[in-house]
C-alpha cells in the first residue's frame, strides 16, 4: 500500500516536471535552455512510461528523442547562434519565482490527488502486460499493428529521401 | 516493510561499490596509460613519486584539487557549470547494468552482481550512453570560444555517426542470443572460451570495437581534442576540478566500454575454461577477477593503439564511419538474420563472419590504396 502511494508521488513529480519544463520551452528567453528543458520533459515522460510498466517505450523515448532528435535541435540552434535573438524576446518567467513555485505546487498536488484515477483509467491498456516481455511487444508489433508499423517505415523513408533532395538542391 | 528496506540497502551498497570501482579505475588507467606509453616509446614514464612512480596520479589529483577555479569571462554560467556533470553522469549510470560477477547468495538471499538486472539492460546502456553527447556539446558552446565550439560540434558529429554502427553491430549478438538481458548473454557464453560471442560474430566484434573506440574518443579517433588544430577541443576553457571531471569521464568511459565489450564478446565474468559457478562469495570474486582481467587486456589494447596509430583526418573519419562501417554493420545484420533463420550451427556462423571480415579487409584496403595512389 505504501509502495503504491510512493508510485503516485513519483508520478506526480514526473508529470509536474514534464508540464513545467514544457511550459519553459514555450516561454523561455534563451533557445538553448529551451532545448534543454525539452530534454527534461522527454526524460520525465520516459519516467512515466516506466511507471505504467512499459520499459521498452521508456527506453526508446530516451534513445530516440532525448538521445538523437534533441541533440540535432541543439546542434542547429547553436550553429544559428541565437544569442542576439535572445535579447528581443522577453520571458514570462522573469522575476516570477513565487508564481512559478505556486504553479508547481498546484500542478503537483493535482497530479498526486488524481494519480490513481489517471493511471488506471487513462492508460493504453492494450500495451500493458502482466509482466513486461520484449517478445510480446515484438510479436504484437508484427501481427496486430503490422500495417501502422510498415506505414511508419514508408513515412520515414519518404522523409529521408525528401531531406536528401532538399540538401542536394542547395 | 523490512524486506523493502533491506532491498534498498542492498541496492545502495551495490551502487556504492560500482561507483567506487568505475571512479577508482580512473587513476589506475591514467597511470597505466603513462607507464605503457612510456615503455612503448622507450622512455621511463613517471618514476619519481612513490615506488616506480605509482603515486603519480594521486599527487596530480591532489594538485588539481587545490587549483583555483577559473571561469572565463563571457561563458554561459549555468551550462558551463553543468556540462562536466552531464558528461560523467551517463557513464556512471550506464555502468549499472554491467554484471560484475555471477549471482551470489548472502544470508539466504540471491543477489545479482549488477545494480540493475532486467530484460532490457543492453538497450538501457545505449539509451543512457547517448546522453553524454549533451555535456560535450554544451561545454563547447558555453565556453564562448570558437575552438571549443568546433571541438564540441566535431565530437557530437563523430558520436552520432559511430553510434549507428555501434548499435547495429550488436544486433547480430541479439539475434544469436535472443535476449537484451546482459546477464543472460553472459550466461550463454559459459563453458570455455570457444563459446564466446567473438567467435560467433567476428565481423560484428571488429565493427563494435572500432565504433566503441570512436565513441570514447580514443586515438585514432580523438579528433574532438586534436590539440594541433583545436588547442584543446571542447574543454579548452576548463581548468581545475571541472577539467578533471572531463578527464575522469574519458577514462571511466574507457573502463565501462571495455567492460561492455568483455561482457558482450568475451564471456563477461566467465573464465576461459569450463567452470560452473556456485553461489558463494568466492565464486563471485572469481567472476570479478576474470572480468577485470579482460577489461585490463582491452584497456592495454586501447593504449597500444594510441602508441601505434596516428590520428585520422576528419573527412577520413566520416568516410570510414558512413561508407565502410555502417554498410558492413548492416550486411552483418542481414546475413546473421538469414543464417539464424536457417538454423545454421554457431561455428558455421563464425566461419562466415570471419570470411566476410577477411574479404572486406582486402576490398577496403584495395580501395583505399587505389584512391591514395590516384591522389598522388
Amino acid at each position: 500500500m505504501r509502495l503504491l502511494s510512493l508510485q503516485y508521488a513519483f508520478y506526480a513529480f514526473l508529470a509536474t516536471l514534464a508540464i513545467l519544463s514544457a511550459a519553459y520551452v514555450a516561454f523561455s528567453r534563451k533557445t538553448v535552455y529551451a532545448v534543454l528543458a525539452l530534454v527534461v520533459a522527454m526524460l520525465s515522460l520516459a519516467g512515466i512510461f516506466l511507471l505504467i510498466q512499459s520499459p521498452f517505450a521508456a527506453l526508446i523515448q530516451v534513445f530516440v528523442y532525448a538521445g538523437a532528435i534533441l541533440v540535432l535541435f541543439l546542434y542547429v540552434i547553436m550553429l544559428l547562434n541565437p544569442r542576439q535573438a535572445d535579447v528581443t524576446i522577453r520571458s514570462v518567467f522573469e522575476n516570477r519565482g513565487p508564481f512559478l513555485a505556486a504553479a508547481g505546487v498546484f500542478v503537483a498536488g493535482f497530479f498526486f490527488l488524481t494519480a490513481k484515477w489517471l493511471l488506471t483509467v487513462y492508460t493504453v491498456e492494450r500495451f500493458q502486460f502482466e509482466e513486461f516481455s520484449l517478445i510480446e511487444v515484438a510479436s504484437r508489433l508484427l501481427t496486430d499493428y503490422l500495417l501502422p508499423f510498415e506505414l511508419t517505415s514508408i513515412l520515414l523513408l519518404m522523409a529521408i529521401i525528401g531531406a536528401v533532395l532538399i540538401a542536394k538542391r542547395n | 516493510m523490512n524486506e523493502f528496506l533491506l532491498d534498498t540497502l542492498i541496492i545502495v551498497i551495490k551502487i556504492g561499490v560500482v561507483f567506487g570501482l568505475v571512479i577508482g579505475s580512473v587513476p589506475v588507467l591514467v597511470l597505466a596509460e603513462r607507464k605503457v606509453l612510456g615503455w612503448m616509446q622507450v622512455r621511463p614514464g613517471p618514476n619519481r613519486v612513490g615506488p616506480w612512480g605509482l603515486l603519480q596520479t594521486l599527487v596530480d589529483g591532489a594538485k588539481v584539487f587545490f587549483k583555483e577555479n577559473i571561469i572565463p569571462d563571457g561563458v554561459e554560467p549555468l551550462t558551463y557549470r553543468l556540462a562536466p556533470l552531464l558528461v560523467i553522469l551517463p557513464v556512471l549510470i550506464a555502468a549499472s547494468v554491467i554484471p560484475f560477477g555471477p549471482p551470489v547468495k548472502i544470508a539466504g538471499r540471491e543477489i545479482p552482481l549488477a545494480i540493475a538486472d532486467f530484460d532490457l539492460s543492453l538497450l538501457f546502456f545505449f539509451a543512457v550512453a547517448t546522453l553524454s553527447v549533451y555535456g560535450i556539446v554544451l561545454a563547447g558552446w558555453s565556453s564562448n570560444n570558437k575552438w571549443s565550439l568546433m571541438g564540441g560540434l566535431r565530437s557530437s558529429a563523430q558520436m552520432f555517426s559511430y553510434e549507428i554502427t555501434l548499435s547495429l553491430s550488436i544486433v547480430g549478438i541479439l539475434l544469436t542470443s535472443g535476449t537484451f538481458r546482459l546477464t543472460a548473454i553472459v550466461g550463454q557464453q559459459s563453458g570455455g572460451f570457444w563459446h564466446w560471442n567473438v567467435f560467433l560474430q567476428p565481423l560484428g566484434f571488429v565493427l563494435f570495437l572500432l565504433a566503441a573506440i570512436a565513441e570514447v574518443n580514443r586515438t585514432p579517433f580523438d579528433l574532438p581534442e586534436a590539440e594541433s588544430e583545436l588547442t584543446g577541443g571542447f574543454h579548452t576553457e576548463y581548468s581545475g576540478m571541472r577539467f578533471v571531471m572531463f578527464y575522469m569521464s574519458e577514462y571511466s568511459s574507457v573502463f565501462v566500454m571495455s567492460s561492455l565489450i568483455a561482457t558482450l564478446f568475451f564471456g563477461g565474468y566467465n573464465p576461459p575454461f569450463p567452470y560452473t559457478f556456485g553461489t558463494s562469495w568466492f565464486d563471485g570474486a572469481i567472476g570479478l577477477f576474470w572480468l577485470l582481467a579482460k577489461i585490463g587486456a582491452l584497456v592495454f589494447f586501447f593504449i597500444w593503439l594510441r602508441g601505434t596509430l596516428p590520428r585520422l583526418r576528419y573527412d577520413e573519419l566520416m568516410m570510414l564511419g558512413w561508407k565502410i562501417l555502417f554498410p558492413l554493420a548492416f550486411l552483418n545484420l542481414i546475413f546473421t538474420a538469414i543464417l539464424v533463420a536457417l538454423n545454421w550451427p554457431g561455428w558455421l556462423l563464425g566461419l562466415v563472419g570471419a570470411g566476410a571480415l577477411v574479404l572486406t579487409d582486402l576490398v577496403v584496403s584495395q580501395i583505399l590504396w587505389r584512391r591514395r595512389r590516384a591522389a598522388g
